[in-house]
């Protein structure tokens, strides 16, 4: 008897809201969600944007102590290569992920590193005008057991992934690969064709995958400049 | 009727909650009571997270400012250690020219064995030092340039020969980021800042050998230029071959004071600062010199180094630009506080940090006394 006095009161009231009342909440509700969207979505990319141009700036200092501390040639590698399952790449090759490798003379180079991709959306842009540091490109090799250091996701050849490279020295100092290397070069060649830049063209820049090939300035872009000589790195934000 | 319906609202308690009648919500009084309740908390709700925002960051930036600065002073002091004269002994200058010119004429008999060196030490004043920098206001504090074996060349052909000898040279200038910042954000303001110059020209252009006079010393040409590089840095105008050899290496350094100093645990019947009691060290200057030591301090580097750098963090540095602009902030105050090396701690730093205090601004100071490592000892 209780029970169903309880039960049934809710039904015995008028107070609830009706269906017109529903919608207009709904409405206002959905019309808030738009219009907070695309602000939003801009504050995840300036984000990812950020976090990837800070552990990049974080892993070159890194990457130069281990130089310092290893007493041994470190270096950074830049891989560039096909992803057909990037939507946003239209088949184009691009800068996807980065490695320190140690470089030891006359040895097969090792990783000291896991290999570190950039965020989905982020893209190291290939334009002169942005990254004039990234603008030569060499063949990945295999080394002398015929294994690539860098595999990237099945369905890409190893073979067909190029890198750029940065290479730190003992004394804290660093050189860019500016002559790509032919498959029988000398070990001379081999340490000539790493040069040192003038400072106004020594830095390279991340963006947004939707500007990447935008030659205006972005809105939105992380800037990495590395001083040659000290190996530090000095990074711009809009 | 409606005189009922009336009575019946008036009748019921506002607490009751019996929803069987359709009139009952909240009263005008109860949702104002309400909302002002809600708006002091989120007043209160905003004030705390501006302050926890503000607070987050400044130490931020603090931290973050602190660790460029860090780093600078490190480079400094690593390089500065390794400093260098490279001495030999010798006859005197008189012979080895007047043997040269008359070669097989006669016999010369050289009067002394000296010490010599074709390289330099020298710190003091940047304004005495540098030439084409600017006046006093953009170049405060003091200068150090030296040789040391670093190493860094630009032919990749030597990579490897990690002990080439290099000049290397620090001062503080007031520059704007023009010259070095990458092209195609030069539209977006310059950032006028008071910056940690480090002149670092790769070993081939050791310009200490040409500065040479026919006497074997070196001259301060090979130097002197190394503020005005800083600003023919431009972008188009540095090529791979001809790279600009001034480069910043730390931003908001206010100054960089430089004291050689006497080791006084070895030689105490002396102070600490008379080898450089104006800051001022030359070592191609016969200075001190006394019937024991003809030469005093020449072709001698000194046994220690203090080492002050004075950084102020961004934001006090973004807060002094946007009053100052393009002018720097201090004008001449920072040079014109450090002339009396024997008060460096005990009247002129103390005076420094009341003025910065004075200016509200943020700042550290970094010190260390360096050993030259291939320093012979003083006097």
């Amino acid at each position: 008897m209780n029970i169903q006095n309880v039960m049934r009161r809710p039904t015995r009231l008028s107070a609830a809201f009706t269906l017109v009342e529903m919608i207009t909440v709904v409405g206002i509700i959905a019309l808030l969600v738009a219009l907070a969207t695309p602000a939003l979505v801009d504050v995840i990319r300036a984000t990812r944007l950020n976090s990837s141009g800070d552990s990049l700036s974080n892993r070159l200092s890194l990457a130069q102590q281990s130089a310092v501390a290893r007493s041994n040639e470190v270096e950074m590698r830049f891989y560039k290569y096909t992803d057909p399952t990037n939507p946003d790449a239209s088949g184009e090759p691009l800068f996807y992920a980065y490695q320190v490798v140690d470089v030891p003379n006359g040895a097969d180079p090792r990783a000291i590193s896991e290999v570190y991709y950039l965020d989905s959306g982020i893209v190291l842009s290939a334009l002169t005008k942005f990254s004039p540091m990234m603008q030569t490109t060499t063949d990945q090799r295999p080394d002398s057991t015929g294994n690539y250091l860098f595999k990237p996701a099945t369905g890409i050849p190893p073979a067909s992934v190029r890198y750029a490279a940065l290479r730190f020295y003992p004394d804290g100092s660093c050189r860019l690969l500016t002559t790509a290397n032919g498959s029988g070069s000398s070990a001379n060649a081999s340490a000539t064709a790493y040069t040192v830049k003038p400072l106004p063209e020594s830095y390279f820049t991340l963006v947004e995958a939707r500007t990447m090939n935008d030659s205006n300035t972005p809105n939105n872009f992380y800037c990495l400049q590395l001083d040659f000589y000290t190996g530090k790195v000095r990074t711009y934000r809009p | 009727m409606i005189q009922t319906s009336i009575q019946s609202s008036v009748m019921r308690s506002p607490f009751r909650l019996t929803p069987h009648s359709k009139n009952a919500g909240f009263s005008l009084v109860e949702i104002l009571v309400s909302l002002a309740v809600l708006a002091i908390l989120l007043l209160i709700n905003v004030q705390v997270i501006d302050q926890v925002q503000s607070t987050w960051a400044a130490s931020n930036a603090r931290v973050s400012q602190f660790r460029e600065a860090r780093t600078a002073f490190d480079i400094l002091v690593r390089n500065l250690s390794q400093a260098t004269l490279n001495t030999f002994v010798d006859y005197d200058s008189n012979y080895v020219i007047t043997a040269a010119q008359n070669a097989g004429v006669t016999m010369q008999t050289p009067s002394s064995y000296q010490r010599k060196s074709n390289l330099q030490f020298v710190c003091g004043p940047s304004t005495s030092l540098l030439s084409g920098g600017g006046g006093e206001a953009l170049l405060p504090g003091h200068a150090v340039f030296f040789q040391a074996p670093l190493g860094v060349s630009e032919n990749p052909s030597y990579v490897g020969l990690d002990r080439l000898l290099c000049s290397r040279g620090y001062f503080v200038q007031f520059t704007s980021d023009e010259p070095f910042k990458p092209e195609f954000i030069l539209s977006s303001g310059n950032k006028y800042r008071y910056r940690l110059m480090e002149f670092s020209p790769p070993t081939e252009k050791n310009l200490v050998y040409s500065s040479m006079g026919a006497n074997g010393v070196a001259t301060s040409s090979w130097f002197s230029a190394a503020a005005a590089q800083a600003n023919a840095i431009n972008v188009g105008n540095e090529t791979a071959l001809n790279i600009g050899v001034t480069r910043p290496i730390a931003d908001n350094i206010l100054a960089l004071i430089i004291s050689p100093r006497q080791d006084t645990q070895a030689n105490q019947t002396v102070s600490a600062t008379v080898i450089a009691p104006r800051y001022a060290y030359d070592s191609t200057v016969v200075t001190l010199n006394t019937a024991n030591s003809p030469q005093g301090t020449q072709n001698l580097l000194p046994p220690l180094v203090k080492i002050v750098l004075v950084a102020v963090d961004e934001r006090s540095a973004e807060r002094l630009a946007e009053q100052n602009g393009s002018s720097p902030p201090f004008g001449t105050t920072l040079t014109s506080s450090f002339n009396n090396a024997n008060q460096l701690e005990s009247t002129e730093i103390p005076n420094l940090i009341k003025y910065l205090a004075s200016q509200n601004v943020n700042y550290r100071l970094f010190s260390a006394t360096v050993q030259i490592r291939s320093s012979k000892g003083g006097l």
